[in-house]
């Protein structure tokens, strides 16, 4: 039982490390596209976090075969929330990332470069 | 029958049916959706009986059996109706006021949709009383303002729009985390009944549902736009259409700020003194006018200006006791107004004119005389002069504040009077002295943009007239939603008319020792018709502050650097710094 | 908006355009398959719906912006997208109307049939379709404005 255990904490660890990652990327990486790309891994990284809250060791996908007074289902149920929760956090990923690629090529077409810094607007700040 | 959340479903079939009416024609259009807007608003003023009694509505009726919460919940309660109150009002002012605005080639029928889907999902974020609708109606939130941002695809719009869309992707990530965390800790969504089953242990001993407050927090304050992580906010304020920016800094950021005060409150139910808040409160409000000072285009400075009348709200809120949270509420109420009403004159400057750049602007009052009231009426409010609604916020702030740390009163009158500078920088810049020669045939906005922007007026003037009744009928029920009774005892006598003729005397006071002996000439002969600065003994203050404030200023500047990977590395700093508080501390540190 | 690319991109070869038009039809009965059955099976309207756009996207990568472009306008996509967002809020209000909650399930107007049968569960197998039909429109205008963007107007 404690080998189950550590491997528990084990998958929560590896979705936090993801999501470090994606945070790092992030931060040191400056092409628009791996800008992009990190955070879809932070959102990755969230999703299977989710994914692997819900889960409960031995159960089955909570699809209810059984008919009215027929047999239930074979095992316990994993948590099906988490899963409605992931799709809907799927979504808002897609969505986010196709509105910042929309964003990154139109950038592209008006300077030719992907690079953060040469795209970036910097105007403004001086008196 | 229970309706206060019609102004979402309002809003979502305005948005998507505002094509339709489109194909009636453009008066059609927007005489629709300002219909629909203001039927909205009127649905709102209609919730207030349902707010003081703080009614929950269960979507598809799944209502809870026994104690089990299956379905998803909306509820209103005293402090939502303050915030559906402001969205339902500027949401009506923009629409109004975007008729005749300018957008570029793009299709004004997607304006209309995506504005429509911001407004649903602002209120649906305040109605939400379950966490992870919160945080989808958030996503929609910010899909639709990024949208906006970038609407008109000029570069730096652009540019601001991908740093916004990124850094806020990061911050709703921390959200929905923390939810996750606090579903895996308690095992239900629904926010009232969350509260019930962390209220026993206390927090520190819960690993999961501690992290979720750091999360939570950081999460926030990157949507609200607190100081240290502010940097997206100039950029995308800016480079946005005024209509849009109206909306954004008047009422987006502000959501942000409601979320946090939920999840403390309500779900974590934490009351008191919170240094945190206080510190970055000083820290938003100081910074954002030094910021705002040495700004030369029109929209970042009030960009800037909107962290730093943010910070003011941080501030009140985060003393804790009931005279400062009701002034924070108010504050965050009259800049709502104050602050769209200000972008609404810069749109229509910008929308003449053609440039954002102050140094090119010239002696619009003759040219532009309602738009010059406006703005007027609008630097006078957010400085904080009788008899306008921000003195009367303001004026709870510093009451406020000196009941724990006169010196923090100082700090908040040091930058009342900086905001007063700075703007008196930009109406003398924009709209005395003489015109340039290329805005000889200048005429003032049409009537559908000036109307919203002189309701917006004689609101702040009706508000700054009548500060007591606005307190009670808005304000004080919210306290009860945030914990926060008790007895609010002002000192000082507070009478609007009674200060602004204090403030009038002063003012003539000073014009008679100073003379007012300003030299402006236009030398058509040497400088090709361009006028010469004017000086007044005003510039001379202005010019000498700048140059003793230099190294500061420097500073400051380097801190915006305009790249999204800076930016984010300073969400990581933050992230760190509020684990280390929490680690080290404890919830107290926090709030 | 200027193309990036000005060199003429070479059309895919026939080996891709082939197996591109075998696979077209495969793909959108599964979508049609995926959302049929959501409310029995894993899936429903957005997975369904995402297969569906990956299989418009195909016919745009492998026969080209152009060909991709006629297909839209023949399917009248913009037009479904546009109904979908109408149809759904239409039956999320059809509960109010009729006086019970929002977006609930109704028995009179979606009849909620035997459960595990096909035209069962009230108004899931609709609103299924419509979120199918809308996620299906979306990437696929998502994906020509992005090739658009890239390509130009480009026939290849």
């Amino acid at each position: 039982m404690a080998e189950l255990e550590l491997t528990g904490a084990a998958v929560y660890v590896l979705c936090m490390a993801l999501v470090a990652l994606g945070l790092f990327g992030l931060a040191l990486k400056r092409n628009l596209i791996k800008i992009i790309i990190s955070l879809g891994i932070i959102e990755t990284g969230i999703n299977l976090f989710i994914i692997a809250i819900g889960y409960s060791w031995g159960g089955t996908a909570p699809i209810f075969t059984g008919m009215p007074g027929g047999v239930g289902p074979a095992a316990p149920f994993v948590d099906p929330i988490p899963q409605a929760l992931t799709l809907t956090s799927i979504v808002i990923g897609a969505s986010v990332t196709a509105l910042a690629l929309g964003i990154a090529i139109r950038l592209h077409n008006a300077t030719h470069s992907f690079n953060a810094d040469e795209v970036g607007d910097r105007t403004g700040v001086k008196p | 029958m229970t309706f206060f959340f019609l102004p979402t479903i309002l809003y979502l079939f305005g948005a998507v049916t505002a094509p339709v009416a489109g194909t009636l024609g453009l008066r059609a259009r927007s005489a629709y959706v300002s219909g629909i807007a203001l039927f909205a608003l009127l649905i709102a003023v209609a919730s207030y009986p349902a707010a003081l009694a703080g009614e929950t509505y269960w979507v598809g009726d799944w209502i809870p059996a026994g104690s089990t919460a299956y379905g998803i919940s909306l509820s209103i309660d005293a402090l939502s109706w303050v915030f559906l109150l402001v969205i339902t009002l500027i949401g009506l002012a923009v629409t109004i006021y975007s008729h005749s605005y300018p957008m570029g080639e793009a299709d004004r029928s997607k304006y209309y949709l995506l504005l429509g889907l911001l407004l649903a999902a602002m209120t649906g974020i305040v109605l939400a009383s379950d966490l992870f609708n919160l945080f989808v109606f958030l996503e929609i939130a910010v899909l639709s303002a990024v949208g906006l941002v970038a609407f008109r695809g000029e570069k730096a719009a652009l540019d601001g729009a991908f740093n916004y869309l990124v850094l806020i992707t990061v911050g709703t990530s921390f959200v929905l985390l923390a939810v996750i965390l606090l579903y895996a800790a308690t095992g239900t969504l629904n926010m009232a009944q969350i509260a019930a089953k962390i209220a026993d242990a206390p927090l520190r001993d819960n690993l999961a549902v501690y992290a979720a407050l750091g999360l939570f927090f950081v999460g926030f304050s990157l949507e609200a736009a607190f100081m240290p992580l502010h940097n997206w906010l100039p950029d995308a304020h800016s480079g946005a259409p005024s209509p849009v920016s109206a909306l954004l800094s008047g009422v987006f950021v502000k959501i942000g700020l409601y979320a946090l005060l939920r999840i403390l409150f309500s779900v974590y139910g934490l009351s008191g003194a919170s240094n945190l808040l206080v510190i970055i409160g000083i820290v938003s409000m100081v910074g954002g006018v030094l910021l705002a000072f040495i700004q030369t285009d029109f929209k970042r400075l009030l960009a800037y200006h909107t962290v730093s009348q943010l910070g003011y709200v941080v501030l009140a809120i985060g003393l804790g006791t009931p005279i400062g949270i009701a002034a924070g509420l108010f504050h965050m109420l009259n800049h709502a107004i104050f602050k769209a009403l200000l972008f609404f004159t810069a749109g229509a400057i910008i929308r003449k004119l053609d440039t954002r750049n102050l140094n090119e602007m010239g002696g619009l009052a003759k040219k532009m005389p309602l738009t010059t009231l406006a703005f007027t009426v609008g630097a006078l409010a957010i400085s904080g002069v009788p008899p306008f609604n921000g003195f009367a916020s303001k004026w709870l702030i510093y009451n406020a504040t000196f009941a724990s740390n006169p010196v923090i009163t100082g700090l908040a009158l040091l930058t009342s009077a900086l905001t007063l500078a700075s703007f008196f920088k930009v109406f003398h810049g924009a709209f005395l002295g003489a015109t340039p020669k290329k805005y000889e045939g200048l005429t003032d906005v049409p009537l559908s943009m000036a109307a919203p922007m002189l309701a917006l007026a004689a609101l702040c003037l009706i508000i700054g007239l009548f500060p007591f009744e606005t307190l009670n009928i808005v304000i004080y029920p919210a306290l009860s939603a945030v914990n926060a009774l008790g007895p609010i005892a002002l000192f000082g006598y507070w009478d609007a008319l009674l200060w602004s003729g204090v403030f009038a005397a002063i003012v003539a006071a000073l014009w008679l020792a100073f003379g007012l002996r300003s030299r402006s000439r236009t030398g058509t002969a040497f400088t090709c018709g361009e006028p010469l600065e004017t000086r007044t003994p005003v510039t001379h203050f202005y010019s000498a502050f700048h140059e003793a404030l230099a190294p500061i200023f420097r500073a400051l500047e380097s801190y915006q650097t305009g790249s999204v990977n800076d930016y984010a590395s300073y969400v990581i700093i933050f992230t760190a710094i509020v684990a280390a508080v929490l680690a080290v501390g404890s919830a107290s540190w926090l709030i | 908006m200027t193309p990036t690319t000005t060199a003429k991109t070479p059309g895919p070869s026939l080996v891709v355009r082939e197996t591109a038009r075998v696979l077209f039809p495969v793909m959108l009965m599964y979508s049609l398959y995926i959302i049929a059955n959501g409310h029995l099976t894993p899936g429903g309207g957005f997975q369904g719906g995402a297969i569906a756009g990956s299989a418009f996207i195909l016919v745009a990568v492998a026969m080209g912006y152009g060909n991709a472009g006629r297909l839209f306008k023949l399917l009248k996509l913009s037009l479904i997208e546009s109904a979908s967002s109408v149809g759904y809020l239409l039956i999320t209000i059809a509960g109010l109307l009729v006086g019970a909650s929002l977006l609930e399930n109704v028995g009179s107007i979606f009849p909620h049939g035997t459960v595990g049968a096909l035209f069962s569960a009230g108004f899931m197998l609709p609103l299924n379709f419509i979120v199918g039909f809308k996620v299906a429109a979306g990437f696929f205008v998502v994906g020509l404005m992005m090739l658009g963007l890239i390509w130009g107007d480009d026939d290849g």
